[in-house]
């Protein structure tokens, strides 16, 4: 039954571009997109209980990496770049995540919302690299002899990236590194007690959340085909961080839902003109109030198998 | 085995344990004892390396304790449970024994992200003694409930099995029958005493239930503001006036 | 569950099935516009102003008088922010889902130029977009709104050194786009005048403190000095150049700087200060036409008052509306671009007459403006860019 139930929805998946308005495939790649960054800061706050205010600059950092390696060499294969742009910003992380080992709560949501501030200051600084402000139109995305220059190409493209990245997850969290992880979020001393390195494991949250997010930076740049440093602003960071909290801390399905009811949210109430913060801080709060372990809480847990 | 030697250590000007020396022989059950306070958790928070002392050392097997820090402390064969339960709350009993075998795992994060077939079956590995430690300590119908959720005496049980999954050599048991009824209390003093017999270890336990103390301790240490008063066998502490003093006399009486 | 699943299938295939229609946007009885705007974040004002209180009080006032051919105008906006992303799928949502005919005075050159590529590719007109930079240029489908940075330049030009017959200028500008598409051309159009530019300084976007780059321009002792800014570090420029005392430059603001809420930012170390202007005064002006858009704004929104957004989104309104007047009852795109081409000597009122042409720019005149006890007085009359 359950495996019925993925193969019917691979299907549809697949058949999506298909079956849908066009707009719908845009839409359906941003939702991907953002949940591959839901995923990792899953991962950083979900998991290891490590606050994040700053993936926006994660993700910019990613989508300027793919923007400008495409600029350069337009005929890197994309699953090259988006790996590049994917290890770049794992390598930002690292940076981050070691001199944040000391902090955590508010201090470390304000070092790293300060994070994002610097990664939009060395954009508009770096502007012979990136056009600063006036900001950066991406080329189209190549593989070998195809050029990914469709909403459905772009699609299939984040769809392939996002379902590789989304079974990595279920595997790091169902194995030791995940254990881990969690171990650290539920208790940081019965962790270190059972052997868990803290230290090591809380960077390497750090690492991982941003290599996702780098990824998801990549993809976004092709997906929308145009950056500016006004892209990647804290309240990015804010709505990544709703996506987790509306999906549910610690949840890779979770992640996903969040990414698609904050993206689909986001895409309605745009609608609404300048109400559109209002509308959206007040569903962001109701979700908060009446479901406070995110919408993962509300689907019954599957009971794991007894053997 | 184990030996602790002139250790201090002090918190804001109060001696929480002033030059505390004692020795704990391979195979024996050695309990440290005395008033709330006392300085007993303190001591197996230095020998687990949360807490660095003031002076003193800490040896185990040979080798210096001081200088690593609490996950290498773990992987030296020394682990432990806690004064109030630090139980991984929100994740399975199954889970919380699987992150004890944390050391004895080698799947790092590219190989468990790819889900090699090694790390399968290394994972298929770890399941199954992990269900034989819930099996042992009685835990095996609960293994998919939400530790949070259990009773005290359940989470006392379960942090047991977390901390026999890492294979230790030494274990540190901080009050395993606090919170317990007799019938409780009586099981878990089985098992402190079957983990000996059987499994060969060395067990340092803080307990305030005397019935569990005298019913198994090789050797009793009694502390007092972090000094040693008294240390021998059951029987000889039982009859110390100095003990009954400082401790049986004014708290249990 | 796979008589759910066909279920679901029909239902996006149905839903994606498009309605057979001449023209996507226009019906026998509708025409549909539509836009993605600032209605929050930087250019939230202005973003609202242009649209809400501009182009649509001109469409009210087309559609209570029986609208364009006996067809009413309806516009949908969406929110961007001011960011690129959300620009371009709100504008993917416009065209693929809400089916707009054409676009309509967008804002901010990054959100604009993110949906160039796009819009061209499905040959949606583009009209009017509220921003300078000459990347909208020469292209089919686009009908620019503000009078370009470049023309702007060669205008401000001529009238200094042809007119004025000042000799130094200098330029302190914004590191981006927006300046250096100013400066360019304030160098180009020196040349022909036998002149150089003898400083220029850069300001980064975010930084306020530009003490140390006036203290280099006046050392070059510039008899003009451009600011090619925004509004907040040309305030700061201002002001620096007051405390310093340097009162014999002629600070001259770039067009977008000509605004009653950057004068207020500036306060009396704006007095003095010249500058293009693009519109008449919003709220003073006694032109006929400036008269009537205060009475329909009054009319239809008593509460906003008069600004040079609305009147900028309303003059757009007002032009899409002589082009599909001119294109006829078979409206389509492609018509409505040969129809605009066609517009000549248009005489809004509130604009000298206009001619757009193959070049695809409406706006080509502004007028010369001093700041006097905190309002623009108007100095020459209405200066041709050719």
């Amino acid at each position: 039954m359950r495996r019925a139930a993925l193969v019917a929805g691979g299907a549809v998946l697949l058949a999506w571009p298909l079956l849908v308005p066009r707009y719908f495939v845009f839409l359906t790649s941003l939702i991907v997109v953002n949940a591959i960054v839901a995923i990792g800061l899953n991962l950083l706050s979900g998991y290891t209980n490590q606050l994040s205010f700053g993936h926006a600059g994660f993700f910019a950092v990613g989508a300027y990496v793919a923007a400008v390696l495409t600029v350069r060499e337009p005929a890197l294969p994309v699953v090259l770049t988006l790996a590049l742009a994917g290890l770049a910003t794992a390598l930002v992380g690292l940076a981050l995540g070691v001199p944040c080992l000391r902090l955590e709560g508010l201090y470390l949501a304000m070092a790293t919302l300060a994070f994002g501030f610097v990664v939009v200051e060395a954009i508009l600084n770096l502007d012979w690299l990136t056009r600063g402000n006036d900001g950066l139109a991406v080329p189209v995305a190549r593989l070998g002899p195809l050029a990914l220059a469709s909403d459905a190409a772009k699609y299939y493209l984040v769809l392939a990236v996002g379902a590789l990245m989304v079974a990595a997850a279920v595997n790091i969290a169902r194995t030791r590194t995940g254990r881990a992880l969690l171990a650290i979020r539920e208790s940081e001393i019965a962790a270190q007690a059972s052997g868990v390195h803290l230290a090591a494991y809380k960077t390497l949250a750090f690492a991982v959340s941003a290599f996702y997010t780098g990824v998801a930076g990549g993809l976004f740049a092709f997906v929308v085909g145009f950056i500016s440093p006004d892209a990647f602003d804290v309240f990015l960071s804010v709505d990544f961080v709703a996506m987790i909290i509306v999906g549910g801390l610690g949840s890779i399905p979770g992640s996903i839902l969040g990414a698609a009811v904050i993206t689909l949210l986001y895409d309605w109430l745009a609608a609404f003109q300048n109400y559109r913060p209002l509308f959206f801080g007040l569903i962001l709060i109701g979700c908060m109030l009446f479901m406070p372990g995110g919408i993962a809480s509300r689907v019954p847990r599957r009971t794991p198998p007894a053997r | 085995m184990l030996g602790v030697e002139g250790l201090s250590i002090s918190f804001g000007g109060l001696a929480a344990l002033s030059a505390l020396s004692f020795e704990v022989a391979e195979r024996e059950i050695f309990a440290l004892i005395g008033p709330n306070g006392a300085g007993k958790s303190t001591v197996f928070n230095v020998v687990t390396g949360l807490y660095r002392p003031s002076a003193g050392r800490v040896r185990f097997r040979g080798q210096d304790l001081l200088r690593l820090p609490p996950h290498r402390i773990a992987r030296r064969g020394i682990a432990r449970t806690f004064q109030n339960t630090e139980v991984f709350r929100q994740l399975s009993a199954l889970d919380n024994v699987l992150i004890g075998r944390h050391a004895h795992l080698r799947g790092g994060l590219v190989r468990g992200a790819l889900g090699l077939p090694s790390v399968w079956r290394e994972e298929a590995g770890a399941r199954a003694v992990a269900r034989a430690l819930l099996e042992r300590v009685g835990l095996a119908e609960v293994a998919g409930v939400e530790a949070g959720s259990l009773p005290l005496g359940s989470q006392k049980r379960l942090e047991i099995a977390r901390a026999l999954a890492a294979e230790p050599r030494l274990l540190l048991l901080d009050e395993p029958a606090g919170g317990l009824n007799p019938t409780e209390t009586q099981a878990v003093m089985e098992l402190i005493r079957r983990l000996r017999d059987e499994g060969g270890l060395t067990v340092l336990v803080v307990e305030h239930d005397m019935e569990l103390v005298m019913g198994i301790s090789d050797r009793v240490l009694v502390l007092n503001y972090g000094r040693r008063i008294a240390s021998g066998s059951p029987r000889e502490i039982a009859a110390d006036p100095a003990v009954i003093e400082a401790y049986l006399g004014s708290e249990e009486a | 569950m796979r008589t759910g699943l066909a279920v679901v299938i029909a239902l996006l295939v149905a839903a994606a099935a498009p309605p057979a229609l001449a023209q996507q946007g226009v019906t026998d009885s509708e025409i549909v516009l539509g836009g993605s705007n600032s209605f929050s974040g930087p250019l939230a004002f202005t973003g609202e102003q242009a649209t809400r209180y501009g182009v649509d009080l001109y469409f009210k006032v087309v559609n209570d008088a029986g609208g364009i051919n006996g067809r009413k105008i309806r516009t949908i906006y969406y929110d961007d922010g001011y960011k690129p992303q959300e620009a371009v799928a709100n504008t993917k949502k416009l065209v693929e889902q809400d089916r707009v005919f054409a676009i309509i005075a967008p804002q901010g050159t990054p959100p604009v130029v993110a949906t160039l590529g796009y819009l061209e590719e499905q040959k949606v007109p583009l009209l009017f977009p509220f921003q300078g930079s000459p990347v909208t240029r020469g292209r089919p489908w686009v009908f620019n709104g503000m009078l370009l940075y470049d023309r702007q330049a060669k205008m401000m030009i001529d009238y200094l050194v042809g007119q004025r017959k000042f000799k130094a200028v200098a330029t302190l500008y914004q590191d981006d786009e927006y300046g250096k598409s100013f400066l360019t051309a304030f160098e180009k159009n020196l040349a022909p005048h036998g002149l150089k530019m003898v400083a220029a300084e850069s300001v980064k976007r975010g930084v306020t403190d530009v003490s140390a780059q006036i203290a280099k321009l006046q050392a070059a002792k510039p008899e003009v000095l451009f600011l090619v800014l925004t509004p907040g570090p040309a305030a700061q420029a201002l002001k620096e150049r007051q405390r310093i005392g340097w009162t014999k430059v002629v600070a001259v603001s770039s067009g977008p700087l000509t605004d009653e809420r950057y004068l207020a930012l500036a306060g009396d170390a704006a007095e003095g200060v010249e500058g293009l202007s693009l519109w008449p005064d919003p709220v003073a002006s006694d032109l006929a036409a400036l008269k009537r858009y205060r009475a329909e704004m009054q009319k239809y929104f008593p509460k906003n008052e008069p600004n040079r957004y609305s009147l900028s989104g309303y003059f757009a309104a007002m032009l899409f509306t002589e082009g599909a007047k001119r294109a006829g009852r078979t409206l389509t795109r492609s018509a409505l671009v040969t129809a605009l081409e066609g517009v000549k000597g248009f005489d809004s009122g509130i604009l000298p007459p206009l001619s757009i042409g193959a070049d695809h720019e409406t706006q080509k005149q502004g007028f010369w403006v001093r700041v006097e006890k905190g309002r623009f007085k108007q100095l020459t009359d209405w200066l041709k860019a050719e």
